[in-house]
């Protein structure tokens, strides 16, 4: 690969050469990857002139010269065992450089009628229940990262729980990356769906092993079928050097219930993009999110949620700690058709500055097409409070412990939304660590 | 209960624009189409020095490398430029009348059907001072020499041009350049008149300043411009008024307004704007692009107060520069859209002096088949330590075939910074409804009742003259044939 290459250029290269590896694949999957690869060079990489990406320059993506990720094998149980939930005893599945990692990962005692396997394994074991649902729900047109996910990704996470299933135990899903110093690329893809009436909780954390710049690019698609109830807890502890792209892509029925937490903690620059559509009566949707930055880091989180049919409420609460130079961007909206009558959302977007060099943009939006909606968004953005630091040093403790049990509070309010135990105390001990240090 | 959806239709079906009529005086009008010709015949008829007409054509060619801006949540057939006259003046122009009597009668006709009779205003022992622009010139001027006395300008920007260039060449463009936007700079190419108005040190204007806008020929633009100046602690309020015949043509509109606040002066600038807005199907209407902006200085204060109820389409921004220390900005709106009217309204309150405050209150109320959006930003910068932001919106839906849109725009890089946003939507509750009609109030009473007290907050803002006439307004643009 010569340096005179131009971005796009790079990625239909890196396709050629993985398209020798792919012979295998069935036609219509090779189809999709080649109208992915046509996308993607038909949009670029966005440039700020797009509203959608006016706060968040992806120069530094562009300008990065990737290699694919090479399957790895020379990571052991005890590298992975720190980011892992160990109180959690339920399936475990580990992707090491975007590939399933048999050795690692533990899959036994499924529900019958389960599934839960990664991708590959699963095109071939069952084509039809992919080649259904791939890219169902993405809307390549205008999504550049997920037109390049189309093209590119290697493997991922599928779930389907098979209708009133009740799943006990939590899923626990590691994206690792053990990158070499060339910057490599990773298009985690997944599929999660949920038959009538079905439950289950999904833990999926992307760590790495070294603070190396990589890209991780990755969409997921849900199906909330009738009556479902899924906890989706997304925890990204990237290298700082990192570039994390994540894209949801929700699809809900009447009477069901999906609620992700988005944790992130690492990348240098993140974005990521949630969008739901409610489209039964009574289902309902909560997409919570804390990101806690420093040094240079960027994060920007887009939302889009769209109320379809009748009675929805949905519920947004994106709060986040500034420090140093770091900025962060939050895009919500909520549009409601004119057939969602009895619409109940609520936006909220708070964000706690540390430092006077971290800079916050907001634009919590509603599009509102219906007239018997209850629909509020809140943005606040400021300091921590003068008087409860004062307050609490005149209970003689310190300004630095002060300090970090207002932060603290101030997280509680995501944290404590967290319903599986071992997650917010791993959370919870992350930030108390990064206020430490 | 049919009582609600009763109103609701009757809300949504049509009405009777009540200034809709059109004065028959002979115009001079410039042919249709823009090129650097029409931009030096517009200078040359108001017999503008060399500066001035190289500024408009510096703007004309700049416009020329501009693009419409697409990003407004509106929407219209496009616009053909060429097809729009840039210049119309009631033919009696060339010597100004100078006292009421040299007027032409039809306008001061046209006047009191507004409800604005110039005479009887000028006996109304000096509180409201008319400098009003009949399309493009301004006709009459009232209250001068009251004025003069305390050393303030009032005057129309094309006399300011010529009588007070010093003023004019310091402050026009320093606050809107004429690079700003596609409309302002098609605006500094050909604007046509305006008003003018410059308080020296220290004045408290004892009236409030008035104009009243109003398009007449048909197929022309209307392009003002509005220059004010407050000096160093001095005081002003001015109200301007928009209404205009009814038209079938779509008729274009963009305005501008600079308000430059100096060191501890504030300006209170208030507007209630009733242009025609097109039928129920949204044919005809005007299209009112408007850039309104004034800059603080130290302690000083700009307050934006705005009734918008006309218009086909609305986009407009009165907004603030907080320049200087622990200035201040506000914005009072109301803004209505029925019919097949649609407004892209808000503002930006940009901080960058220290302890700088700024307030915003939007109320939308959307109706018929109308889109309201609120769109406003506010921009703390890194040297704006201690600033604070109170926004409010709230929208308001009658009827299922229209929408309510909400775009705020935060961008805060100061930790010192305390930005609070927040939004409602709601509708008429029928039990609300219920209660008015259950005291023997009629479903259009109850609505306006209900309308009013939602608008509570911005009316209180207007002054008095306005109050009034806005909260009839709200009443004619929501209940239709009511009145």
């Amino acid at each position: 690969m010569t340096t005179t290459m131009s971005p796009i250029d790079q990625y239909s290269d890196l396709f050629t050469r993985l398209a020798e590896q792919r012979t295998s694949d069935p036609k219509w999957l090779s189809g999709f990857r080649q109208a992915g690869l046509a996308t993607f060079q038909k949009l670029g990489f966005p440039t700020q002139d797009l509203e959608e990406w006016r706060f968040t320059s992806v120069r530094p993506v562009a300008e990065t010269a990737f290699s694919p990720a090479e399957p790895r094998h020379s990571v052991q149980a005890s590298d992975i065992e720190p980011f892992l939930h160990a109180e959690l005893t339920g399936p475990r599945l580990v992707f090491v450089n975007g590939r399933f990692d048999d050795g690692l990962s533990n899959v036994t005692d499924l529900p019958s009628g389960m599934t839960l396997g990664n991708l590959r394994t699963v095109i071939s074991s069952d084509e039809r229940f992919v080649s259904e649902r791939l890219g169902k729900l993405t809307n390549n047109e205008s999504a550049h990262f997920t037109a390049l996910n189309n093209a590119l990704f290697e493997d991922g996470l599928v779930l389907f729980v098979p209708s009133g299933t009740k799943v006990d135990q939590p899923i626990q899903v590691l994206f690792v990356t053990a990158s070499e110093a060339d910057p490599i690329l990773t298009n985690p893809r997944n599929i999660f769906v949920f038959g009538a009436g079905s439950e289950a909780h999904i833990v999926e954390t992307h760590v790495s092993l070294s603070e190396n710049v990589y890209l991780t690019n990755a969409v997921t698609e849900v199906w909330m079928g009738e009556r479902a109830r899924a906890d989706h807890y997304r925890i990204q502890r990237e290298s700082e050097s990192a570039f994390h792209f994540s894209t949801l892509r929700l699809y809900e029925e009447s009477n069901s219930h999906f609620r992700s937490h988005n944790v992130d903690f690492g990348g240098a620059i993140v974005r990521n993009d949630s969008w739901g559509k409610l489209d039964g009566d009574n289902c309902e949707a909560t997409i919570n999110g804390l990101y806690v930055l420093r040094g240079r880091q960027h994060i920007d989180n887009h939302m889009w949620m769209e109320h379809v049919k009748e009675n929805i409420p949905s519920h947004e609460l994106y709060k986040g700690v500034l420090d140093d130079h770091s900025s962060a961007v939050f895009a919500g909206r909520i549009y409601v058709h004119p057939e969602a009558q009895k619409t109940d959302a609520k936006q909220t977007n708070q964000t706690l500055l540390l430092s006077d060099d971290a800079r916050l943009n907001s634009m919590p939006q509603l599009e509102i097409y219906a007239d018997d909606v209850k629909c509020t968004h809140g943005a606040t953005v400021g300091q921590i409070d003068p008087v409860a630091l004062f307050y609490l040093m005149s209970r003689a403790i310190d300004k630095e412990t002060a300090r970090n049990v207002l932060i603290h509070a101030f997280a509680a309010d995501i944290t404590e939304r967290i319903r599986i135990d071992a997650v917010r105390k791993n959370i919870e001990r992350t930030l108390r660590d990064r206020l430490l240090t | 209960m049919p009582t609600t959806a009763e109103t609701i239709e009757q809300l949504s079906t049509g009405r009777d624009y009540k200034y809709g009529w059109s004065t028959d005086i002979e115009a001079e009008t410039a042919p249709p189409g823009l090129d650097e010709g029409i931009v030096r015949f517009i200078s040359g008829k108001k017999n503008e020095p060399e500066w001035m007409t190289e500024w408009r054509l510096k703007a004309y060619r700049h416009w020329l490398t501009m693009q419409e801006p697409v990003w407004p949540k509106v929407d219209y057939p496009p616009i053909d430029y060429q097809k729009v006259s840039y210049y119309s003046a009631p033919k009696k122009a060339g010597e100004g009348p100078r006292s009421l009597d040299e007027v032409d009668p039809k306008l001061l006709e046209t006047y009191e059907k507004l409800g604005i009779p110039l005479s009887e205003q000028k006996i109304l022992a000096g509180v409201v001072a008319v400098d009003a622009v009949f399309d493009s010139v301004s006709v009459a001027t009232t209250f001068k020499g009251k004025l003069n006395e305390l050393g303030i300008i009032f005057c129309s920007i094309s006399e300011a041009i010529r009588e007070h260039p010093e003023l004019v060449k310091k402050y026009l463009g320093s606050v809107v350049p004429y690079t700003d936007n596609y409309f302002a700079t098609l605006n500094s190419a050909v604007f046509s008149d305006g008003s003018f108005v410059y308080v020296p040190k220290g004045v408290r204007c004892p009236m409030e300043l008035s104009t009243y806008f109003r398009i007449n020929a048909e197929n022309t633009g209307q392009f003002e411009r509005t220059l004010i100046v407050a000096d160093e602690g001095s005081y002003v309020s001015y109200l301007e008024g928009c209404t205009a015949p009814m038209r079938d043509e779509n008729q274009l509109h963009a305005a501008v307004v600079e308000l430059v606040a100096l060191k501890g002066a504030e300006i209170k600038y208030s507007t209630v704007q009733n242009w025609y807005p097109g039928d129920e199907n949204g044919k005809g209407g005007i299209y009112n692009f408007v850039t309104k902006r004034g800059i603080c200085e130290e302690d000083a204060k700009i307050s934006w107060t705005q009734v918008e109820t006309g218009s086909a389409i609305t986009w407009k921004y009165p907004s603030c520069i907080l320049k200087g220390d622990n200035s201040i900005g506000e914005f009072y709106s109301v803004a209505v859209t029925n019919g097949a009217q649609q407004a892209d309204t808000g503002t930006k309150m940009v901080h960058i002096g220290k302890n700088t405050t700024s307030t915003i209150i939007s109320k939308g109320i959307s109706a018929g088949r109308g889109q309201n959006s609120y769109r406003g930003l506010v921009q703390v910068n890194k040297r704006a330590k201690n600033s604070r932001n109170y926004t409010q919106c709230d929208s308001m839906l009658i009827g299922n075939k229209c929408g309510a849109h909400t775009f705020p725009y935060i961008d805060v890089r100061n930790n010192s910074a305390q930005v609070e946003h927040e939004a409602t939507t709601t509708k008429i509750g029928e039990d609300q409804i219920f209660y008015c009609n259950q005291r023997g109030l009629s479903e259009e009473d109850a609505v306006s009742l209900i309308v009013n007290g939602f608008c509570k907050e911005v009316l209180a803002e207007l002054p008095m003259e306005f109050a009034v006439e806005a909260q009839k307004l709200l009443g004619i643009s929501l209940e239709g044939s009511v009145g």
